[in-house]
């Protein structure tokens, strides 16, 4: 075995064993219609005649039995003779599967991705009546940079036929004891109850481990652990604690964790202690994951933070985030459709110029079809609000819908290999709210509520703008699909 | 003499054949000094071997890691559009091969400044590949086989830009390179010589080319990507040939395919495997229940799939026998094993008639274990484990691929490769003749003693060693202002070499691995 071979398993077809051929063309006549289907497969798309001698010799045809059955003096003279007589074919690559874009089954990724929004609906409404007010960012940012990291290590190590390693038990431990030491650390400084640190950890534990189960694969296994937390999320939500106490209903949410973190672990090597290998390249890039999830977790928290700093009851900030992470699986679905259908496209263009144009084209749907279904959630939580009597500020639901058009534009952008990009775009929009909160302050003498809300959608808007011109320069890159 | 010894998949990383025969020959060379350089397939493989001291240093190019992502500004484009444009003229098929190596010399600048990476992922290289592509199939006679679209095309480069990282290395300075196979690790072995003018001994196990051939069957690629890829192959190995100062098949039946491939016949100088006999002395007994053994990795190159046909077949006449089957399950070969575990299922094997035992530490006792050995594999060079075998005194039913014939002689079976009947038909007589067995079984040992002694391989080496010595490097070396090396080739300029490589110093250590735990 070659490094080559070994870390290329894919490009090796099956072999397909000496089966006699049904019907063998003109050059194959000597074989008196006993010609192995491998060897018609090779002899009528052979690109040089010792193509068809490896063939021979491994159909069991050596140099004696040459000689004897077909009078030539070793393989590669009879090699010649099939390679000049038989008619040529071109093999089409069998490895290729062209996918439908935008599959149900990409949907159903979605959906389970949009699950935990009832999670963190749940989360917020604990936010506001007993856990202190930077635990669900502190849970996010931590979560986020840790499912980041995981995923990345596990997608790469995928890409390169290399094994399991157990850089997902090492990211709980870290995140665990990030989210337990900035937990106390919050507790002792901001304020707030032990549980704070602990309702961090074990958000934080959900989605580290959670995003080693999507490099599995095991989208479903997510679903069927996240049931629980689902149903105690809603009655949480829900206010019926007649029908399960509250402590039953984190006691549910526990268990979701417990379980996606038993799964997940499920994949570690049998020794698992040892430090993960990270080769020289790797290092930089994990960190640029790390670093892209820290973003997405501190903008998603800003909801988070401007949230109890309200005290009209008649408001519902939080809910600003609710049509992002709604639309979170739509987000999944459309980056999937995109993605296939660049693939497919990559196989059907015949030139670059072709090649731009189509990943272009794909890229305006993709990017239209979340921002239509956006528009309706953003719509439902509206309709929900007026239902309870209350209201949404607007500066924070616009903010909340161009944040959600930058991630999905991130996950383009990131999925092309191009994290850098994204974190460029993610360091303009953190920029453009520190000075735009910095001139509020100043003008104003104060921070005030509204300043910091235009200064969430001004930043956002930055962010997604940044996106949009990367995203479209970053799918026509032919390799980014490769 | 400094030795360079460039492996590719294998020692010091891997287990198999030519891992044992590296340990070997380090081994017995002590009068040496080496330095290993390795290509792996990501860098971040474990060495498993104990190094012998005489090993100074170890390099690793890994094929398949990541590389730091680099701008292709118009400088480097403007610069590297003719290179890539003679390299890939030189893969059309009317050009005979002609400016290949002196394209992968300027190709092997672009690597060593960390450009070629960048530079072949570009969309101008796309651009080009595409016009050129048609060109690459002699059988249409210069026709489009297929229009070469520009996902092929990105395959294609892609898979060009892993091949030509060893070039990235610089140019190894030593006395002596010595590859273990053709193909990609003769690319620094090629450097050196055209940098330093250092002698090349290229040991051929296996033959790379038909493993590369075998490895892209058709419908692996797009016809046009596949023929271009071939292609490049073919190029390489032809170039490595040609400029190899003696080409050592481990066989004589590699001979033919290196002569087919340009190789004169006069620097071709096959050295036969050795091994240590007294580590495989012949069994006193022989087990009660009749056993065949397998012995090697679970590859398709050893196709299992027709070991298993054959013995379902075995237990129609031989009822009670049992196949224990020992070798590790390579990385990446996962799939190959569950495919042949749900063979042995389909075939009613699974009432632990056949068991899957991993890797076995001394291989002796696999050998032992056993009444005969069995190997089908439909490539091989000269398999350690035939000789293994025939030297602990138990008889072999082989396939006839490669050197095998060689191996075996007539003490053993020869059968043709993917003919389960014919193995079946072997294996069942031997198990239930047991004077032809024994016979075999004493002329097998008394062949190995005679012919496949380390001690007689290694003697060969120590000659070829000496005929390519210090005496034929055409450099000299001379101290610089910094007091380091630097070689002068002769009537050639200056190379200033812009870093040490990927050279590690290398720890001596015990021996991790028992030599005959062959895979």
């Amino acid at each position: 075995m070659t490094a080559m071979t070994q870390a290329a398993p894919e490009t090796t077809a099956p072999l397909d064993l000496a089966s006699p051929a049904s019907e063998a063309p003109a050059g194959l006549a000597a074989f008196n219609g006993d010609v192995p289907a491998l060897l018609l497969e090779v002899a009528t798309a052979a690109v040089d005649p010792l193509e068809i001698a490896a063939c021979l010799e491994t159909c069991g045809l050596s140099n004696a039995v040459v000689k004897n059955r077909f009078g030539h003096n070793d393989v590669f003279g009879l090699a010649q003779q099939l390679y000049r007589s038989v008619q040529f074919r071109p093999a089409p690559a069998t490895n290729v599967r062209e996918r439908r874009p935008g599959g149900v089954v990409d949907l159903g990724r979605g959906i389970v991705f949009a699950t935990p929004t009832l999670m963190f609906a749940g989360g917020a409404i604990a936010l506001r009546s007993w856990l202190s007010w930077w635990t669900l960012p502190l849970a996010l940012i931590c979560g986020w940079a840790f499912g980041q990291l995981v995923s990345y290590s596990g997608f790469s190590r995928q890409s390169r036929g290399e094994p399991p390693d157990a850089t997902v038990v090492w990211a709980l431990l870290v995140a665990l004891a990030s989210c337990a030491c900035l937990g106390l650390v919050g507790d002792a400084v901001l304020g707030g109850r032990y549980s704070g640190a602990l309702f961090a950890a074990a958000a934080c534990a959900f989605m580290t481990a959670a995003a080693e189960l999507v490099v599995h694969a095991e989208e479903r296994l997510i679903a069927l652990m996240l049931i629980p937390g689902a149903i105690g999320s809603l009655v949480f939500i829900t206010h019926e604690p007649f029908v399960l106490p509250t402590f039953a209903a984190v006691a549910l949410a526990g268990a979701s964790v417990v379980g996606t973190v038993a799964a997940a672990v499920r994949h570690l090597p049998r020794r698992w202690w040892r430090l993960p290998v990270a080769g020289g390249a790797d290092i930089p890039t994990a960190v640029r994951y790390f670093a892209h999830g820290v973003c997405c977790g501190l903008f998603v928290a800003l909801f988070m933070v401007l949230e109890p700093a309200r005290s009209r009851p008649s408001t519902w900030p939080a809910a600003a985030a609710y049509p992002m992470i709604l639309s979170l699986g739509v987000m999944e679905w459309q980056l999937r459709s995109l993605r296939s259908g660049a693939r497919v496209m990559l196989l059907r263009c015949y030139t670059l110029a072709g090649f731009a144009q189509a990943a272009r084209r794909r890229l305006a749907r993709s990017t239209c079809c979340y921002l239509a279904a956006l528009l309706g959630f953003t719509g439902l939580v509206q309709a929900l609000a007026y239902a309870r009597g209350v209201s949404v500020p607007v500066p924070l639901l616009v903010a909340g819908a161009c944040l959600a058009a930058a991630f999905f534009l991130a996950l383009v952008v990131s999925s092309c290999g191009r994290v850098e990009l994204v974190l460029w775009a993610w360091a303009a929009g953190l920029v453009t709210f520190g000075a735009w909160a910095l001139l509020t302050q100043v003008l104003h003498a104060g921070l005030a509520l509204p300043g910091a809300d235009a200064a969430f959608c001004v930043s956002a808007v930055v962010s997604a703008t940044v996106l949009a011109v990367t995203a479209r320069r970053a799918v026509v890159n032919p390799f980014c699909h490769a | 003499m400094k030795i360079t010894l460039i492996t590719e998949g294998t020692y010091p990383y891997n287990l198999g054949g030519v891992s044992v025969w590296c340990d070997q020959l380090l081994r017995e060379m002590a009068e040496h000094s080496f330095e290993i350089l390795a290509i792996s397939a990501t860098g971040t493989e474990k060495n498993i071997w104990g190094l012998p001291g005489n090993v100074v240093q170890v390099g690793t190019v890994p094929l398949w890691a990541p590389t730091p992502r680099r701008r292709v500004g118009p400088s480097l484009r403007k610069r590297f559009a003719p290179v890539l444009e003679l390299f890939l003229r030189s893969l059309a098929f009317e050009s005979g091969g002609e400016g290949f190596t002196s394209s992968l010399r300027e190709l092997s600048e672009f690597a060593r400044t960390g450009e070629l990476s960048a530079a072949m992922s570009s969309e101008d290289a796309v651009e080009m590949l595409v016009a050129m592509a048609p060109r690459c199939n002699e059988r249409t006679g210069g026709q489009s086989p297929g229009p070469l679209s520009v996902g092929d095309a990105v395959e294609v480069l892609v898979q060009l830009e892993h091949f030509l990282r060893p070039l990235s290395v610089p140019p190894p300075r030593a006395d002596l390179c010595h590859t273990t196979a053709n193909g990609l690790g003769t690319l620094p072995a090629l450097a050196a010589k055209w940098t330093w003018g250092t002698p090349f001994l290229m040991t051929e196990h296996g033959v790379y080319l038909r493993e590369r051939y075998l490895s892209y069957l058709p419908g692996s690629l797009g016809q046009p990507a596949r023929a271009m890829v071939l292609r490049f192959f073919k190029l390489l190995i032809e170039a490595a040939y040609e400029y190899a100062d003696i080409v050592a098949p481990v066989c004589r039946y590699n001979r033919l395919w290196e002569i087919a491939n340009g190789t004169s016949p006069e620097r071709i100088r096959p050295v036969h495997n050795g091994i240590d006999l007294k580590s495989f002395p012949v069994a006193a007994t022989e087990p009660a229940v009749p056993t065949l053994v397998f012995v090697g990795r679970i590859d398709p190159l050893k196709d299992i799939e027709t070991l298993l046909r054959a013995f379902a077949e075995v237990r129609a006449t031989v009822p009670q026998a049992r196949l224990r089957i020992f070798g590790p399950t390579p990385e990446g070969g996962e799939d190959y094993f569950r495919r042949c575990l749900e063979l042995a299922g389909e075939l009613g094997l699974q009432d632990g008639s056949v068991t899957f035992e991993g890797p076995i530490s001394p291989t002796v006792k696999a050998y032992h274990a056993g009444h005969v050995l069995v190997l089908t594999s439909i490539s091989e060079g000269l398999p350690y484990v035939v000789l293994e075998a025939m030297a602990s005194g138990r008889p072999v039913v082989a396939t006839d691929v490669g050197g095998v014939a060689e191996g075996v002689g007539s003490a053993g079976i020869l059968v043709p490769p993917r003919d389960p009947s014919a193995v079946a038909a072997a294996c069942a007589r031997l198990l239930t003749d047991e004077p032809l067995r024994q016979a075999l079984a004493r002329k097998a040992r008394d062949r190995a003693v005679q012919l496949f002694a380390a001690e007689r391989c290694f003697a060969m080496y120590r000659s070829l060693y000496e005929e390519l010595g210090p005496s034929q490097a055409k450099y000299i070396a001379l101290p610089t202002e910094h007091d380091e090396d630097i070689a002068i080739p002769i009537e050639q300029e200056v190379f200033h070499l812009a870093s040490s490589g990927p050279f590690v110093e290398a720890t001596p250590g015990e021996r991790l691995v028992e030599p005959e735990v062959l895979a």
